[in-house]
């Protein structure tokens, strides 16, 4: 079953024309169709404005196509009584841990989310606890978020998403910010919510390492889906991906440069793993 | 010496109850021309170092010395030392407020008392060094994509003509081109205009493509300073403080462990494909040499 469909979704934003002095409307999402299936661990890659963070507003109701349709968890946004269930069901995690962060302690926090959905107290306590938990963020449920690193604030915010148990998590660039630990920390989260508790994982970002761990790689490109599928078939496909602006992982470059000296190499390589066992068996 | 750092030690919130060592005797001397990066996680003194450079932070106690000179014995010492050494912030983008491109980059010359057409040039030398067209001078700002914006703000800072430019993560939640761009960017004004970089990265395959030297900090403290080489050969002691090598360099040690003649110390993709590509070649010449 898919999660969430897209079809033929068209979106702009208003601005006012300084020449014209009319009100206009940027292209950013053009008739972009592509399906989420529920399970699935999928990252989406695009260059600085070519629509991604857009498409992932509409997948949670924060924006609203403007044609065409969207279906989150089996539901219409554009019928207003359905917008909180599909909030509800899928979390969005930013990139700036500092702006969706609001308490001052941990745990309050976490629990601003359930509590806004009118859940008896005696319901938030467990549900906050086994979100921490759930990060690995138990023992800060008393600490003041100012005082945690970039990767700690990440995961509570996560937890806080996670306490209004979503089916679906979207990270919109949420380890750009971070250091490599905290990066580690972060899609170790995010890839255990989706093995251990089969959450649907969307991942947005600029780290074509981090794309590889996906099921599935969609690239989003001047408000369409142009290339999608497996991150082996995406990413040996490195020229079509440098002239959209993205790169491919270094082994997968290595593999590539090897092949472009004419050694009989195969250009999906993605892992050292997979380098080391294609160069010890060469011939 | 260009800067020099002498026993430098900076404590946060001294005699409150959040007061929280930041740099503990830090000894440091960068030369004219350098291109250094400095690495370490989140919390290890990095964006409290580069705040020292320029006098944003007086020590508490060790001096900054720039060109011999120390920075803190005069205001107007200190002034002049905040010109010669332009500091990019994160994010630089976030400061960008004028109403067109042009004035925000002509903003810093003008404050320094420089007149119009003085500015003027400045400004256009330093959006021709980032790469933005004359025809986006006009715009506001804020028309332009994340990696022009990012490469506005750093105008800015080089209009001031700097003689040491300290970049601070230039490149996060940038997308790959963007990135390259500015990389590219910045590895061009150190050879075009001699000035010297200091960057800050979280990338060590960034680092590994442009720094000659690298300088590796954990918990208030350096514990590496040398050659990218020298530094990420210690595969072992930076992952005990967070940090990694290049991935390839991961790979030439797991292609030695299984017997093959390579060496070690390569960061880059392109070096890798080099002397693999010499290597399975030659083996395949020795006839049946197949590992």
């Amino acid at each position: 079953m898919d999660i969430i469909k897209i079809n033929n979704v068209g979106f702009g934003y208003s601005y006012i024309d300084e020449d014209s002095n009319k009100t206009m409307k940027t292209e950013t999402l053009k008739n972009i169709n592509l399906n989420i299936e529920t399970g699935e661990f999928v990252a989406i890659l695009g260059h600085n404005g070519s629509g991604k963070s857009t498409l992932a507003k509409i997948m949670n109701a924060l924006l609203l196509p403007d044609s065409g349709e969207a279906l989150i968890i089996g539901l219409n946004p554009s019928n207003e009584s359905n917008i909180f269930e599909i909030r509800r069901n899928v979390g969005m995690v930013f990139q700036n841990p500092d702006n969706q962060i609001i308490a001052t302690i941990v745990e309050e926090d976490v629990a601003f989310g359930p509590e806004n959905l009118s859940i008896p107290p005696d319901k938030i306590r467990p549900r906050v606890d086994s979100a921490l938990k759930n990060v690995g963020m138990e023992n800060f449920a008393l600490a003041n978020p100012a005082y945690l690193s970039g990767g700690q604030k990440q995961r509570v915010a996560i937890a806080g998403v996670l306490a209004m148990k979503p089916k679906c998590i979207i990270f919109d660039e949420s380890t750009a910010m971070l250091d490599p630990n905290g990066r580690k920390e972060v899609l170790d989260t995010a890839i255990k919510l989706n093995k251990e508790d089969k959450i649907t994982i969307i991942l947005i970002t600029h780290f074509m390492d981090e794309a590889t761990l996906a099921d599935r790689v969609i690239v989003v490109n001047d408000g369409q889906a142009v290339m999608g599928g497996p991150p082996k078939s995406i990413f040996s496909q490195i020229n079509e991906l440098k002239a959209l602006s993205l790169d491919v992982p270094q082994i997968t470059e290595l593999a590539y440069l090897l092949s472009e000296k004419g050694l009989n190499i195969n250009t999906d390589i993605l892992t050292i793993e997979e380098m080391v066992g294609a160069l010890c068996n060469y011939n | 010496m260009q800067l020099q750092l002498d026993g430098v030690n900076y404590v946060y919130s001294e005699g409150t109850a959040f007061e929280k060592k930041a740099l503990g005797n830090i000894n440091l001397n960068i030369g004219k021309g350098e291109f250094v990066a400095i690495i370490g996680h989140t919390g290890s003194g990095k964006s409290t170092l580069i705040q020292h450079f320029n006098g944003l932070i007086k020590p508490t106690s060790g001096k900054v010395l720039f060109e011999g000179a120390d920075i803190h014995e005069n205001k107007k010492l200190l002034k002049t030392t905040r010109q010669k050494i332009g500091l990019v912030f994160q994010y630089p983008e976030a400061q960008l407020f004028e109403i067109t491109v042009f004035k925000d980059v002509a903003f810093g010359p003008l404050n320094m008392g420089l007149s119009k057409e003085e500015a003027d040039v400045r400004t256009r030398n330093a959006l021709e060094i980032v790469g933005i067209n004359e025809c986006d001078f006009e715009k506001s700002p804020f028309e332009l994509s994340g990696g022009q914006k990012r490469r506005a703000a750093i105008a800015g800072v080089l209009a001031m003509n700097p003689e040491i430019l300290v970049l601070d993560e230039p490149t996060a939640g940038l997308d790959p081109r963007g990135r390259d761009e500015i990389l590219f960017k910045i590895k061009e004004m150190r050879d075009k205009l001699n000035i010297t970089i200091i960057l800050v990265s979280h990338s060590m395959e960034d680092v590994a493509k442009l720094a000659d030297r690298v300088i590796v900090m954990s918990d208030g403290h350096i514990v590496m300073d040398g050659t990218v080489k020298e530094v990420f050969r210690e595969v072992g002691a930076l992952s005990k403080i967070g940090l990694a090598a290049p991935k390839i360099s991961y790979l030439m040690k797991a292609l030695k462990e299984k017997g093959f003649d390579v060496p070690i110390d390569i960061y880059t993709p392109n070096e890798a494909a080099d002397i693999i590509y010499n290597l399975l070649t030659r083996q395949k010449s020795k006839s049946g040499g197949a590992k």
